[in-house]
C-alpha cells in the first residue's frame, strides 16, 4: 500500500478540515509515522480555532468616524 | 430591552470596529460596514427581543454585512493569481515529497492554544493576513473565521470547490508558517 508524502498530507490535512475532518486509511497509516505531519494537522486544527475567536486588538474607532456613525444614526 | 441609541456608538461602536476590521483588513471599509450595522440596527429596533446580548445581535448584523462585502469583492475579483502563484508551497518540499530541512513545521511549544488567546496573537494574525492575496485571504476569513460551510463558501467566492480547497490550502500554509515565524516559534536572533 503506497502512502501520502508530507506533501500529499499537507493538502490532504486541509482538504479534510473542509470536510468534518474526516481522514482515510493511508493518512492515518502516514500520521502514525510522521511527527511533523501530526503537527501540522494539530496547528491547522488550532489555526482555525484561534482565528475564529481571536481577542479583539487594533485601532478603536477616530473621533472623527465616531462622529460620522453618530450622525448617520441621525444624532440619534 | 434595547439601550437608547444614542449611546451606541460609544457603546459598541469600537467593537464592531475592531471586529470588522479583522475580517476586512480595509479601515474605510470596516467603518462603513459598521455604519451600515448600526443604521441597520436602529431601523429593526423593535425586532430585537433581548435573547441576546444587544452587542451579539449587532455583531450577527455585521457579520451579514461581512459575507455580502466579501461577496462582492469576490465578484469583482479577476483571479489573477490563482494559476501563477502555485510555486510556494512546491518549494517547502523536496523532490521525494519530504518536508526540506528548515522548512519543516517547528514545535508551538507548551499550551499554544492558550498563546492564541492574547492580544498579541490577534496581532500577528492581522499581520499575517495583510500577507494574503486578497483571495487567499478571503477564503481563510470566509471559511474559518466566519465558519461558512465549504460549498456555500465556493458559491459565494464564485470558484468550483476544487479551486477553494486550492486557496484555502496556500491559505493555511502561509498562516501557519507566517504564525510561526511571527509569534508561536520565532527563530533566535
Amino acid at each position: 500500500m503506497f502512502l501520502p508524502d508530507c506533501r500529499d498530507m499537507s493538502r490532504l490535512l486541509s482538504e479534510a478540515r473542509d470536510a468534518g475532518g474526516r481522514i482515510g486509511l493511508r493518512m492515518r497509516l502516514h500520521l502514525a509515522i510522521c511527527d511533523v505531519c501530526r503537527r501540522v494537522r494539530a496547528q491547522f486544527a488550532l489555526l482555525g480555532a484561534a482565528a475564529g475567536n481571536a481577542p479583539e486588538s487594533g485601532p478603536a474607532l477616530s473621533p472623527g468616524a465616531k462622529e460620522r456613525l453618530r450622525r448617520a444614526l441621525g444624532g440619534r | 430591552m434595547i439601550s437608547d441609541p444614542a449611546g451606541w456608538v460609544d457603546a459598541h461602536g469600537d467593537r464592531l470596529y475592531r471586529y470588522a476590521l479583522s475580517r476586512i483588513r480595509d479601515e474605510r471599509a470596516a467603518e462603513d460596514l459598521v455604519q451600515d450595522s448600526l443604521v441597520t440596527a436602529f431601523k429593526s429596533r423593535e425586532k430585537f427581543r433581548g435573547d441576546s446580548s444587544e452587542l451579539t445581535w449587532m455583531t450577527g448584523i455585521l457579520r451579514n454585512k461581512i459575507f455580502e462585502h466579501l461577496r462582492r469583492q469576490s465578484q469583482e475579483s479577476t483571479l489573477p493569481t490563482i494559476e501563477n502563484d502555485d510555486e510556494r508551497e512546491s518549494l517547502l518540499f523536496d523532490v521525494g515529497g519530504h518536508w526540506r530541512v528548515g522548512a519543516a513545521p517547528r514545535d508551538w511549544g507548551d499550551e499554544p492554544h492558550r498563546k492564541a488567546e492574547s492580544a498579541e496573537f490577534s496581532a500577528a494574525l492581522a499581520t499575517c493576513l495583510d500577507a494574503l492575496t486578497p483571495n487567499v485571504a478571503r477564503a481563510f476569513v470566509l471559511r474559518e473565521m466566519e465558519g461558512v460551510e465549504h460549498r456555500r463558501c465556493a458559491e459565494v467566492m464564485g470558484v468550483p470547490p476544487g479551486r477553494l480547497a486550492v486557496l484555502l490550502y496556500r491559505a493555511r500554509m502561509r498562516l501557519r508558517r507566517c504564525l510561526e515565524g511571527n509569534y508561536f516559534a520565532p527563530e533566535p536572533a
